[in-house]
C-alpha cells in the first residue's frame, strides 16, 4: 500500500518535472551562503539543481565586487570585475569566462522573477574559493576583496628608441608596440599564462561547421574621444589590413579571413577560409584602429596620417604628447571601459635613452622606475646595491638561441657532413650547453632541448633526449659514423675519405653572447676532432647567406610569438627556394619530415588547446630526435623595478595589467 | 670680379660633385644587404609573398636607375620625400631634430675655438714649458680617449654623484620655452648641456690646440718675426700682431671643415646623452634601411661639406690678401 503511494508520488513527481522541464529541489532546510564568513542576504533562497546550488545573481555578483549588466533582449547577464568578464545566458549551458566559452552542468534559471546562477561556477570564475558543508547546509565562499590603491603618481620607463609609428596595424618596432599596448587594445589580449583573455571583446565562440568566429564587444568600450568602439571599427581594422594599399607588416594575420560581418554594433563575425588555430593570438589580438577617424583615409595614407603620431586609442591610458627623441607621455583614461577606478597611475612617461648603459645608470639614479633587462655583468652588483629600494624579477625571454644545421646544399643535395643525423648528434653531445649557461649567461638562463620553451603553454614533452655532454661519447659517435682521425694527423681533425670534418659557423656581429657561444663551440668541438671555422658577420649579410644555404651552421635566435605553431620554422613548404635560389620561408636549414608536416597541419586545424598541446609535445619529441637545430638555451633577464611601483602582476615572461598598477605616494 | 667668377665656377663644380656623390651613395645603399621590407618582415609571422608585396608597394623592386631618377626628380623640386617607416616628410623629421643638434654643436664649436686658440698660442710662445707639456699631454689624452668612454666616465663620476647634473636628455619634462620664466629655462638647459658639452669640447680641443701651436711655431721661426723682435717691438706686439695674425690663416680654413661637422659630428655624444638631435635619426634610419632618410642625410652632409670647403677657400682670400684667384 505504502509502496503504491510512494510509487504514485514518484510518478507524479516525475510527470511534474516533465512539465517544469527542470528537476529542482527546494531545500527543506534553507542553504546558507557565507561570503568571507558573513551570511549573504538573499531575497530568494538558494535552490539545488543536479547537486548544484543556484543563487540570485545580483546578490552574489555584488558580494564578490562585480558589476552586473543585464541584456533583456538576449536574457544575458555579464558580470565585470576588474579585467574579468563572466557571461551567462538564461537556460543556456554555455557560459563565458574571460573570453572563451565553458560548459555549465546547470544553466541559469529564473525562479520567482529572479535570475538564479550556479554559485560555485560564478564564484570560481571570479577567482574565489568555494567549500560545501552538509550540516547545516552551508556554502562558504572565500575571496580576497580588492582594495583600490591610492590613485595618482607618475611611472617612468626608459626606451632605447623613439616609437616609429603609433598605429597598431602598421608598427613593427618594440618601442611603438609598448606604447600601443598601454593605450590601444584589440578584441583579445594575453593573460600572464599567455592564453588569450577578453579585452575589447567580452567573449567569443568558434563554430567549426560554418568556420566562423563570433566576438561580442564590451558595450562600454569607447575611443578616447568618446566615440563607442563598435563592430564597424573591427571590420574596418581588418579590412584595412587586407586593402591593396596597406603598407604594414600584418597581412599574414588576415590570410585565412574570408569576410568580416558586422552583425550588430556589438557583435562581429569573422568568416574564415580554413581553420586557423593561431587566430586569437595573431589576428584578434591586434589593436583596433578608429573607423570614425581613418574611415575616409585611403589605407596607403594611414602611415602619414596625424594619428600615427597622435593616436586615439581605446585602452586604459590616453596619448598626451610625444617630444621627438625625448619622451612619450600617456595619461590615465578616466573613462576606461573596464572601470573599477582603474587605471590608478596618473601619468606614464617613457624617456628615450639610446644607450643601454646610460639607461641603466638612469635607473640606478632613480630617473626611471623600470629597467627591463639589467646588463648581465652588473646584475649581482645592482641587486646588492639597490636591494632596499627596488624589486628584481628574473623573467624568461620568450625565445631561444640555437644553431641551425644546413641539411642541404644549394643544389638540393644532402649536405656532405651534416645530413648525417649521427654527426649532428655527436656535435650536440660534444657541446657542454650547461656550462654555456653558467658562463656565457652567468647562470641567467636554461638549457633547452626542443622548440617549445618552458614559457610556452605547449611545453612539457616527455621523453626528450637531453644529449648530456660527453666528449667520449661524441668521439665514439663520430668514429661509428666513419669520421676518424687519420694516423699521423697533426691537428687531430677527423676525415672520411678525402673530406675533412671542417664546418663553418656564422653568426651576427655585435652580439657578445653569440660570439662567446661560438668561441666555446670551437674549443669543445676541437676536442672531438671537429674543426670549426667561426665567421662573425653583419646581420643582414648573414640573413642573406642563411637564405642561400651558404653556410654549414648558423648561430642565431628566435623571439617567439604567443601561439606555439611552428609552421614557418619546420614545415617543408617553408624550405622552398624561389627562382633566385633564395629560401624565402624560415625553414632555412631545409628540414623536411613528413610526420612533422602532418602534425604541424593538425596543430593548425584544431582549436582545442589540450589537443594542440598534445600535438606540439609530440612534435617536440620528433624535433628533439631529428635535430634540425642544436637548441642551446633560453635566456632570462632580470628586471629591476623601483619599490614605488606596486601591484604589478608578473608572468613567466613579463609584467601584466598596467591598468591595475599603482604608485606608492 | 675675378673672385665672383671663381665662386661661380666653384658652385658649378660643386653641383656636379653633389650629383656624383648622390649617385654613389644611392648605389652603395642599394648594395647593402637586406631592404626596408626585409627589416620590417624579419619575424616568424612574415611570409615571403608579403615581403615581396611590400617591396613592390614601396617601389623598391624597380631598377636602381628608375629609383634614382624618381628620387632625383623629387630632390630637384626641393622635396626630400617621405620616410618609409614613418610616412612623414623627411624635411619635417629633420627639422624637428635639427635645432637640438645645431644648438649643441655651435656652442661646442665656439667654446672649442675660444679655449683652444689662447692655449695653443701660449703653448707655442712658452714652448717646452710646464704649461706646454701639460697641455700637450691633455691634448693627446683628449684625442686618444674615445668620446663614448669619456662620456661614460662623466655619467658615472659626475652625473651620478653630483646632484643637479642630469645624466642624459635635453630638458626637464615640463620646462619649456615660453612656459616658464626665461631664467628657469636657461638654468635647466644649461644643466643638461654641461656633460655633453664637456665631451665635445674636450674631444675637439685637442686637435685644435696642437694645430694652433704648430701653426704658431711655424710663424714664430719666420724671418719677419725675428725682424720684428730685432726692431725692438714689445713681445706683445710681436706675438699678437706679427705672429698670431699669420698663424691664424690655416686655422680659419679649419672653420670651414668644422662647419660640415655641425650636422653629424656628434652622433656618438647624442646617443649617449640621449640628446634628441639628427644623428640619432640617421642611425635609426640606417638600421631600418629607411632609404629616403639615409639619402637625405648623405645629401645634407655633402652639401655642408661642399659649402664648408668653399667658405674655407673664400675665407683664405679674405684673411690673406696675397692670395688671388
Amino acid at each position: 500500500m505504502s509502496k503504491r503511494i510512494l510509487f504514485g508520488v514518484v510518478a507524479v513527481a516525475m510527470i511534474a518535472t516533465l512539465f517544469i522541464g527542470l528537476p529542482m529541489v527546494q531545500a527543506n532546510v534553507p542553504i546558507r551562503v557565507l561570503i568571507n564568513g558573513a551570511p549573504l542576504a538573499l531575497a530568494v533562497p538558494p535552490v539545488i539543481q543536479n547537486g548544484r546550488t543556484l543563487v540570485p545573481m545580483r546578490a552574489i555578483f555584488e558580494a564578490l565586487g562585480a558589476t552586473v549588466n543585464w541584456d533583456d533582449a538576449t536574457s544575458t547577464v555579464t558580470a565585470y570585475r576588474r579585467e574579468q568578464a563572466v557571461v551567462l545566458t538564461i537556460g543556456n549551458r554555455t557560459a563565458w569566462v574571460n573570453g572563451p566559452s565553458r560548459q555549465l552542468d546547470v544553466p541559469p534559471v529564473i525562479v520567482g522573477g529572479r535570475t538564479m546562477v550556479p554559485l560555485r561556477f560564478v564564484a570560481e570564475a571570479l577567482g574565489a574559493e568555494v567549500a560545501w558543508q552538509d550540516t547545516p547546509p552551508t556554502v562558504t565562499v572565500t575571496h580576497t576583496p580588492y582594495v583600490a590603491p591610492t590613485a595618482g603618481g607618475t611611472l617612468t620607463f626608459g626606451s632605447t628608441a623613439d616609437p616609429v609609428v603609433l598605429n597598431s596595424i602598421l608598427s613593427s618596432d618594440t618601442a611603438s608596440g609598448d606604447q600601443l599596448g598601454r593605450m590601444n587594445w584589440g578584441l583579445v589580449r594575453s593573460h600572464p599564462s599567455l592564453e588569450p583573455i577578453n579585452a575589447i571583446a567580452d567573449r567569443w565562440s568558434w563554430d567549426q561547421a560554418t568556420l566562423t568566429w563570433r566576438f561580442w564587444l564590451n558595450p562600454n568600450a569607447k575611443w578616447h574621444d568618446g566615440t563607442a568602439v563598435t563592430a564597424r571599427d573591427v571590420k574596418f581594422t581588418f579590412d584595412t589590413i587586407a586593402d591593396p594599399g596597406y603598407d604594414g607588416p600584418r597581412r599574414p594575420a588576415v590570410t585565412h579571413v574570408q569576410e568580416i560581418i558586422v552583425v550588430s554594433p556589438q557583435i562581429v563575425d569573422f568568416k574564415m577560409r580554413q581553420v586557423d588555430a593561431g587566430f586569437l593570438f595573431n589576428t584578434a589580438s591586434l589593436g583596433l584602429i578608429p573607423h570614425h577617424i581613418l574611415g575616409n583615409v585611403p589605407a596607403a595614407q594611414h602611415r602619414a596620417h596625424a594619428t600615427s603620431r597622435n593616436p586615439v586609442g581605446n585602452g586604459p591610458f590616453m596619448f598626451t604628447r610625444w617630444v621627438s627623441g625625448q619622451f612619450v607621455e600617456l595619461t590615465r583614461n578616466p573613462n576606461f571601459f573596464q572601470g573599477g577606478g582603474r587605471p590608478y597611475i596618473q601619468s606614464v612617461i617613457t624617456r628615450t635613452y639610446p644607450d643601454l648603459n646610460v639607461m641603466q645608470a638612469a635607473w640606478e639614479n632613480g630617473d626611471i622606475d623600470w629597467f627591463g633587462a639589467i646588463l648581465t655583468d652588473h646584475i649581482d652588483r645592482i641587486m646588492r646595491e639597490h636591494a632596499n629600494r627596488a624589486t628584481f624579477r628574473e623573467l624568461a625571454n620568450h625565445g631561444y638561441d640555437y644553431m641551425s644545421f644546413s641539411l642541404r646544399t644549394p643544389a638540393g643535395e644532402p649536405h656532405p657532413i651534416l645530413s648525417d643525423r649521427a654527426v649532428r648528434e655527436a656535435l650536440v653531445v660534444g657541446l657542454d650547453r650547461r656550462a654555456m649557461v653558467d658562463t656565457v649567461l652567468d647562470r641567467r638562463g636554461r638549457v633547452i632541448h626542443s622548440h617549445q620553451v618552458p614559457s610556452s603553454w605547449a611545453t612539457g614533452a616527455q621523453g626528450l633526449n637531453l644529449y648530456e655532454h660527453s666528449a667520449v661519447r661524441a668521439r665514439q659517435m663520430l668514429d661509428a659514423a666513419g669520421w676518424r682521425v687519420p694516423a699521423g694527423s697533426r691537428d687531430g681533425v677527423r676525415m672520411k675519405g678525402e673530406q675533412r670534418l671542417r664546418i663553418r659557423l656564422m653568426t651576427n656581429a655585435g652580439n657578445t653572447i653569440r660570439a662567446d657561444i661560438a668561441a666555446l663551440a670551437e674549443s669543445y668541438w676541437k676536442r672531438i676532432g671537429v674543426e670549426l671555422v667561426v665567421e662573425i658577420i653583419e646581420w643582414s649579410v648573414m640573413l642573406d647567406r642563411f637564405s642561400r644555404s651558404d653556410y654549414d651552421l648558423t648561430l642565431i635566435g628566435w623571439a617567439l610569438g604567443l601561439d606555439p605553431d611552428i609552421f614557418s620554422f619546420f614545415h617543408s613548404s617553408q624550405a622552398a627556394r624561389n627562382a633566385a635560389g633564395v629560401i624565402a620561408g624560415f625553414n632555412r636549414g631545409q628540414f623536411i619530415n613528413a610526420d612533422v608536416d602532418r602534425l604541424i597541419e593538425a596543430g593548425r586545424a584544431t582549436m582545442d588547446i589540450a589537443e594542440r598541446r598534445r600535438i606540439y609535445r609530440e612534435l617536440d619529441v620528433i624535433l628533439n630526435r631529428e635535430l634540425p637545430y642544436i637548441w642551446i638555451f633560453q635566456r632570462s633577464i632580470v628586471t629591476g623595478v623601483s619599490n614605488r611601483v606596486q601591484n604589478v602582476t608578473w608572468g613567466q615572461i613579463g609584467s601584466w595589467f598596467i591598468e591595475s598598477w599603482s604608485i606608492r605616494r | 670680379m675675378q673672385m665672383g667668377r671663381y665662386i661661380i665656377g666653384r658652385l658649378v663644380q660643386s653641383l656636379f660633385l653633389l650629383i656624383g656623390v648622390s649617385m654613389l651613395t644611392f648605389a652603395i645603399i642599394q648594395m647593402a644587404p637586406g631592404g626596408f621590407a626585409q627589416m620590417v618582415g624579419e619575424n616568424p609571422d612574415a611570409t615571403a609573398e608579403d615581403t615581396a608585396r611590400l617591396t613592390a608597394l614601396w617601389g623598391l623592386d624597380d631598377h636602381i636607375h628608375v629609383q634614382y631618377l624618381r628620387w632625383a626628380t623629387q630632390m630637384v623640386q626641393g622635396n626630400f620625400g617621405n620616410s618609409l617607416a614613418q610616412g612623414r616628410p623627411i624635411a619635417q623629421m629633420i627639422g624637428e631634430r635639427l635645432p637640438a643638434t645645431i644648438f649643441l654643436n655651435i656652442i661646442g664649436l665656439l667654446l672649442i675655438y675660444v679655449i683652444a686658440l689662447p692655449i695653443g698660442i701660449y703653448s707655442a710662445v712658452k714652448q717646452y714649458s710646464k704649461f706646454d707639456h701639460t697641455m700637450t699631454f691633455l691634448a693627446f689624452l683628449g684625442q686618444a680617449m674615445p668620446a663614448f668612454f669619456f662620456a661614460m666616465l662623466l655619467i658615472y663620476y659626475v652625473g651620478m654623484q653630483v646632484a643637479g647634473i642630469p645624466l642624459a636628455g635635453m630638458a626637464t619634462i615640463g620646462v619649456e620655452w615660453g612656459e616658464v620664466p626665461f631664467m628657469t629655462w636657461l638654468a635647466d638647459r644649461s644643466r643638461y648641456l654641461i656633460m655633453p658639452l664637456t665631451v665635445i669640447v674636450f674631444g675637439g680641443l685637442a686637435g685644435l690646440v696642437r694645430f694652433m701651436r704648430a701653426s704658431m711655431l711655424d710663424v714664430i721661426h719666420q724671418d719677419y718675426v725675428r725682424t720684428a723682435r730685432a726692431k725692438g717691438l714689445s713681445e706683445r706686439v710681436v706675438v699678437f700682431k706679427h705672429t698670431v695674425r699669420n698663424a691664424l690663416l690655416p686655422i680659419v680654413t679649419s672653420l670651414g671643415f668644422a662647419f660640415s661637422g655641425l650636422l653629424g659630428g656628434s652622433v656618438v655624444i647624442e646617443s649617449i646623452f640621449a640628446w634628441p638631435g639628427v644623428g640619432l635619426l640617421a642611425i635609426q634610419a640606417i638600421f631600418t634601411r629607411d632609404y629616403p632618410v639615409i639619402m637625405a642625410f648623405n645629401l645634407i652632409g655633402s652639401i655642408m661639406l661642399v659649402i664648408g670647403m668653399l667658405v674655407a677657400d673664400i675665407l683664405y682670400v679674405v684673411v690673406d690678401p696675397r692670395i688671388k684667384y
